[in-house]
């Protein structure tokens, strides 16, 4: 069967793949890609149909640690022609015991970037998107507006809810997927028609929830919820009903359960229901995560994407005497203050203190670099007008309207 | 009115604690089904459940035939006979 479709094509091997893909008609596959999604193309569900589908999926993973990254690997090696990557973060070495994207070379790398890097290597086929943004009330329905599914790799339940109302706005289903310990969640979200993450999850305090930092997480546990979440993407993709849709499954591999609550939209539900509410209150701009290593972390994030020039934030950290640079990359990077903190900018504008004693030092922070250093960039990106509307002289970041 | 005869089911670490997954319980409320289970699985049960001021913690979610119970009437949500409880601990991380 394989080998007939083959000739069907009638397509003349050739080196490199990508090579080949120009002279592919856009809704065939070239011989190199015939032979790479071989093993997937004689499943019945998937067929040569399912990989052209899969060819022109666009699927965006939000969260880059321990379920974005085996999903991306998953994802890219099965042929989804534009992957999105959305993380905040860079590698740390207490990732790699369960996130094989990265590797030890790679520590202070923006997680994005190591990742695209990865998949593209995988499979030169697929085009790789990395973005190196912080999910937020600000920019979550642009991340998700022209995807056709997105997976969850994120490791909190706040900005779940962010990207759970931005799916809900703009129509995109929403894979969610959790895990800590040995236990395991997925529910596949499809807006308007299954219950949305507010209607089963709304009432859960972060505040006192454990963390995989605080109470650890079983590599196995991670690979298997985010097969699953892969599973339920490639069946949204291929125009198959998920199978967790209005279903939450439970899964804990230290008994080897698999279980199936049945979940139930709610009428008056704040987000997707009768009753919504808006929730732009509770964006932040500085927020405080579980401490990379034993400090508290901090991450800023500006309302709009700052691409910020590279060479110029280095050459301003370079010539401070109380910074020194760990790592230079193409979208982030990351350094040591006199301090002790330990602080990676990326090229969107988000920055991360590590062992930072409070949010004033990290506003500070901001200020000093991003802002007051890189000044008229930072302007001149975000408004887009010549008349600056931030007061330098008076305030600090919390002031801008647009930071 | 008549008590419901009520099936629970019990997920993740409270299950473990419980020493079952599944239990039925014949109550009139969801607040005397919680009562039922603290008062049958013990002390260390109850404190996972209920908060210093005797509310379900929030970390735990509880479905009624699949709808949160903060989208029902709480705990003072009325069951009939062959109504399904589910008490999730909610997992966080990823």
């Amino acid at each position: 069967m394989v080998m007939k479709k083959m000739a069907d094509l009638n397509l003349e091997k050739s080196g490199a793949a990508e090579k080949n893909l120009a002279t592919v008609l856009p809704h065939s596959l070239s011989d190199e890609e015939f032979e790479f999604y071989s093993r997937q193309i004689v499943l019945p569900h998937i067929g040569y149909d399912g990989q052209i589908k899969l060819k022109h999926a666009r699927i965006c993973i939000v969260g880059l640690g321990g379920l974005g990254s085996p999903a991306a690997l998953q994802l890219a090696s099965m042929g989804v022609g534009h992957i999105r990557l959305v993380d905040h973060d860079v590698v740390e070495i207490s990732n790699l015991q369960r996130q094989y994207i990265y590797s030890a070379k790679y520590l202070g790398y923006p997680k994005v970037e190591v990742a695209a890097k990865r998949l593209k290597e995988l499979n030169p086929n697929i085009n790789v998107e990395p973005l190196p943004l912080s999910l937020s009330h600000w920019n979550a329905e642009e991340i998700v507006r022209d995807m056709d599914v997105i997976v969850d790799g994120l490791d909190h339940i706040g900005p779940r809810r962010v990207l759970n109302r931005a799916c809900l706005k703009t129509g995109v289903p929403y894979v969610y997927g959790a895990a800590i310990m040995t236990f395991g969640n997925v529910s596949t979200i499809i807006p308007r028609e299954t219950p949305c993450l507010e209607c089963f999850l709304g009432g859960i305090n972060e505040d006192v929830l454990p963390t995989c930092a605080t109470v650890g997480v079983h590599p196995a546990i991670l690979n298997i919820v985010a097969s699953i979440e892969v599973s339920e993407a490639v069946r949204i993709v291929l125009g198959k009903k998920p199978l967790l849709a209005s279903k939450l499954l439970y899964c804990d591999i230290s008994e080897m359960s698999f279980e199936i609550i049945q979940i139930s939209k709610v009428e008056n539900c704040p987000v997707c229901g009768l009753n919504n509410i808006d929730f732009s209150h509770e964006a932040e701009n500085i927020f405080e995560v579980c401490g990379r290593e034993g400090g508290r972390t901090f991450i800023v994030t500006p309302k709009k994407n700052l691409n910020l020039e590279m060479d110029r934030l280095v050459n301003l950290i370079n010539n401070s005497r109380d910074f020194h640079i760990e790592v230079k990359a193409n979208l982030g990077v990351t350094f040591t203050s006199k301090s002790g903190g330990k602080i990676s900018i990326l090229k969107s504008g988000v920055m991360i203190v590590a062992n930072a004693s409070s949010k004033e030092e990290v506003h500070h922070l901001y200020d000093e670099i991003v802002i007051r250093g890189l000044g008229s960039s930072v302007c001149k990106s975000v408004c887009k007008t010549d008349h600056c509307r931030i007061p330098y002289d008076r305030g600090t970041v919390a002031n801008c309207p647009f930071v | 009115m008549q008590m419901g005869r009520v099936e629970v089911a019990i997920f993740g670490n409270l299950a473990k604690i419980a020493g079952e997954k599944v239990t039925f319980v014949e109550v009139l409320t969801l607040g005397e089904a919680l009562s039922a289970l603290a008062a049958k699985y013990g002390e260390v049960f109850r404190n996972r459940i209920y908060d210093e001021n005797n509310k379900p913690r929030r970390f735990i979610n509880i479905y009624v035939n699949g709808k949160d119970m903060r989208f029902l009437n709480g705990l003072e949500t009325k069951l009939n006979d062959s109504d399904k409880i589910s008490i999730v601990p909610a997992i966080g991380g990823g």
